[in-house]
């Protein structure tokens, strides 16, 4: 059996039309039975590099391809799509643009009856995907009907059906919550501990990833810049600031803590990082200081959203929302979390009047929800959607910008101004006359959010802003968000990132099944990890490090990395 | 949007039209179909839409979920009565062998201006008629979506010959129809929340307001149409020109015996009921109605 699975020579591939390198002078090899992750900043090629490996590139994509990649020692220039979709199979990040067929079983059976010889031979496969992925239940279901991470498990058992080779796993749980990430790291787990197979993933999420990887490989601008041991590069403090990937939490504080770190000791997990910097402590190499905080920021007593009571049904009688109570102050940062379905979204859309509550009252701003009128309502909450591109539809930011205060019919003069001051407040005023279809992600991300802001809502409803970003592009998301709420807007984050939720946001509303699990001051929400891991989460990674290490005098309620630096320092 | 693509999905089910070959369920919808184009005399339409409904609970459907599907064609209504109204005279009437009954206008004279839209009872039969096939229309390609899977159709397809790529094209559109209309859903709902509504009565202004939503949705579906193509290629499309079938298709002799059936019915309703009971000329219903209620 040849030993290299997978050989890059000198790959450099530019797509047609692009006047750069997507992937320059790449040379790797991944040996059978390996599992390599890899992982960068978006746009640094990682992607680009699995469509090398499944033969997209060349045969599907266009572009010119430089140097070889060989698959089993078979040249991708020379095989077909179809030759090496029989051994490498992938799963790309987004499941809903990757599940086609009408039920789970036919998509699931969908590679194997292209690549199979008998109807016997296709059940089989078929079944024992299934059952491993444990989706028998849904069987019969359309797979657009389940949840995001049942979809994903879905897209992982059509995979495990083809019975490939390779595996390349591109992303997964980039859009899935927390509850559907854990479902399918849970079920890579399984699938490589059940048989080794050579498995390329892709993901920013290291803390869930690294232990089942063998080997890291960090991309940077189309170029890889570390590929070694997990432990050995993470161990590179200096790299890892540089490429700005999330490495976990842990790791990053027994850098800051302990400074250099023999790779050995360098943690991965939390399990890792607690018994580290335990040992730290014991050995009197790293102090803990008393804790002092400054008073959480008052905020205006004055509700600007209040809630009594609220009920929402959907028209097909599910019953999203039962009974909710809540007030949203004027000027506050607010998170909305909880599990996919708990009913955070359908709460956000009630304010701004998409939905109309079923039973009880919301007033916004003084105006109740139920009798107000869809406009008087967009002027007071506006909501920025996930995607921007679910709303750009323009052919210059200004007249992108323009829409939103032209539907109030508003004067020129005054959507002019306005549309000057929201470019203004999130810096695209050179980009006014520009093709927001020309722009990068970020920026039409901006321009979304700018685009509401004409409207001079008083509370800003931002929706999953993180999902399927990397870290860096979400904390610029963030950063704009607090600046906002800094000049006195009231934000209202939905997410599923509670890293970033820790961060920024001064209060949290958990949802679980259509009501208020728990609602108060972030740090107070974190400290109760049993309670909110009723609505499946779980604090952020340094979080549970003071909760574990409680004994030795942390607190269980630090927020941040830079939190944790103050409490705990290294001992010269 | 996404309850109108609930109302037109694929329910998986073990009922005897479930069962059938894939074959069969084409030629019942045909079955359907022949005679409510052929037909357009209400009460006959109406036997018919009673008939589907009938299929429809042999199939498990439910009868509200029916005359939902009944009911959504509603604009589709609107127009054809008021064309029919606008238009019966010019079109239909040469049909037509008797002196038509005549109620008024549906536009009034006022002063130089008008009168327009002469209604007749054959004028509001006719529509009627019209009306029922767009109903038995819609209401047959929801209970065929209903009980005949997606892949059921490429398996019938590829038996009558057509090529793999258009069978799977047609699978997937089909498949992907519950996530594009969260797709359009979600668009909706962000214009909205920017202020965007509809309803002008001017239909130039009224077009042009959609543009908000038709360009993203254009858009977004040729991205994605993009990820689908590499979804399905990375799963081995084109390995064989003839992919394995998840089932047998075998003809029983149940669907011989239902095929028999169903091609005398399309015979009888065809032949029969369009040149010797003359029901295309929607007379039966104009004479009940004539001899009944404008017998003066």
């Amino acid at each position: 059996m040849e030993d290299k699975a997978i050989v890059f020579e000198n790959v450099s591939w530019r797509y047609e039309g692009n006047k750069e390198d997507t992937l320059r002078d790449i040379n790797f090899e991944i040996k059978a039975g390996e599992t390599v992750v890899i992982t960068g900043a978006s746009g640094a090629g990682k992607t680009t590099l699995c469509r090398c490996i499944n033969g997209l590139i060349p045969h599907f994509y266009e572009g010119t391809l430089r140097g070889d990649v060989l698959v089993w020692g078979e040249n991708s220039k020379t095989s077909t799509t179809v030759d090496l979709a029989r051994r490498v199979g992938m799963c790309f990040d987004n499941p809903s643009n990757q599940l086609f067929c009408a039920t789970v079983l036919e998509e699931i059976a969908f590679g194997p009856q292209n690549l199979c010889k008998t109807r016997d031979e296709v059940m089989q496969r078929v079944s024992d995907a299934m059952t491993f992925c444990r989706l028998e239940k849904y069987r019969d279901k359309s797979p657009h009907s389940l949840s995001g991470g049942e979809k994903q498990e879905v897209a992982i058992a059509a995979l495990i059906s083809m019975e490939p080779e390779v595996m390349i796993l591109d992303e997964p749980t980039s859009n899935i919550d927390a509850v559907g990430t854990g479902l399918v790291f849970e079920r890579m787990r399984q699938l490589l501990k059940e048989k080794k197979r050579t498995t390329v993933i892709v993901e920013h999420k290291l803390q869930y990833v690294l232990p089942l990887a063998d080997r890291l490989i960090i991309i940077s601008d189309g170029t890889i810049v570390a590929d070694d041991k997990p432990r050995k590069v993470l161990s590179d403090a200096e790299l890892i600031d540089k490429v700005q990937i999330q490495v976990p939490y842990v790791t990053t504080l027994t850098h800051r803590l302990a400074g250099s770190l023999r790779e050995e000791d360098v943690p991965i997990t939390l399990e890792e990082g607690v018994a580290v910097i335990s040992r730290l402590v014991k050995a009197n190499k790293v102090r803990v200081n008393p804790v002092r905080r400054p008073p959480p920021a008052k905020t205006s007593e004055k509700p600007i959203i209040s809630c009594s009571d609220v009920w929402y049904h959907y028209p097909d009688g599910t019953e999203a929302l039962k009974d909710v109570n809540l007030d949203i102050f004027d000027g506050e940062f607010v998170g909305l979390v909880g599990r996919n379905g708990s009913g955070k979204t359908t709460l956000a859309k009630l304010f701004n009047g998409l939905y109309r509550p079923t039973k009880g009252k919301i007033l916004v701003d003084g105006i109740d929800v139920a009798t107000a009128s869809v406009r008087e309502l967009v002027s007071r909450v506006g909501y920025s959607f996930q995607n921007p591109d679910d709303q750009i539809f323009s052919n210059t930011v200004r007249a992108e910008l323009e829409f939103g205060p032209k539907n109030l019919k508003l004067s020129q003069d005054e959507i002019a101004r306005r549309v000057e001051s929201a470019a203004s407040e999130v810096e695209i005023t050179p980009y006014l006359d520009a093709n927001p279809f020309n722009l990068s992600q970020g920026l039409r991300q901006r321009v979304a959010v700018a685009s509401v802001l004409t409207l001079n809502p008083k509370v800003l409803v931002v929706d999953e802003p993180t999902t399927g970003q990397d870290f860096a592009r979400s904390k610029i998301v963030m950063n704009l968000a607090k600046a906002l709420c800094d000049r006195g807007r009231t934000i209202i984050i939905i997410s599923h990132n509670m890293d970033l939720v820790a961060e920024y946001c001064q209060r949290l509303v958990v949802m679980l099944d259509g009501q208020v699990l728990v609602s108060g001051l972030t740090r107070e929400v974190f400290s109760q990890p049993e309670l909110i891991g009723r609505s499946s989460l779980e604090p952020p990674q340094v979080t549970q490090v003071g909760q574990a290490l409680g004994g030795v005098g942390l607190p269980p309620d630090v927020l941040t990395i830079t939190e944790m630096s103050e409490v705990m320092s290294g001992v010269k | 949007m996404s309850s109108f693509s609930s109302l037109f999905r694929y329910i998986p089910g073990e009922t005897f039209l479930h069962k059938l070959d894939p074959r069969v369920k084409m030629l019942w919808f045909f079955s359907v179909i022949i005679p409510a184009a052929a037909w357009s005399d209400p009460i006959f339409m109406s036997a018919i839409v009673m008939l589907v409904i009938i299929y429809g609970k042999i199939a498990n459907d439910s009868v509200s979920a029916m005359l939902k599907a009944i009911v959504l064609p509603f604009p589709a209504y609107g127009m054809v009565l008021l064309f029919n109204l606008l238009a019966f005279d010019f079109t239909v009437k040469s049909m037509v062998s008797w002196n038509l009954q005549y109620l008024g206008w549906l536009i009034p004279r006022f002063g130089s201006f008008g009168p327009f839209g002469h209604v007749s009872v054959e004028s509001l039969v006719f529509t009627l008629g019209v009306c029922l096939r767009v109903a038995v229309f819609v209401l047959a390609s929801r209970l065929f979506l209903l009980f005949t899977s997606p892949s059921d159709i490429v398996t019938a397809f590829s038996k009558f010959k057509v090529p793999l790529e258009m069978t799977t094209a047609i699978s997937v559109a089909f498949g992907y129809l519950p996530e594009l209309a969260r797709q359009v859903t979600t668009i909706m709902e962000a214009q909205r929340s920017r202020g965007w509504q509809t309803g002008s009565k001017n239909p130039v202004t009224a077009t042009k307001s959609f543009v908000p939503v038709v360009v993203p949705i254009v858009l977004r579906s040729m991205v994605r149409a993009e990820f689908l193509a590499t979804a399905i290629t990375s799963r081995g499309f084109g390995a064989t020109t003839k992919p394995i079938t998840l089932r047998e298709t075998k003809f029983s002799v149940t669907d011989v015996a239902v095929t028999v059936v169903l091609l005398a019915f399309i015979a009888a309703a065809s032949l029969i009921g369009a040149w010797y009971l003359n029901i295309a000329s929607f007379r039966v219903t104009t004479f009940l109605l004539r001899n009944v209620f404008f017998k003066a």
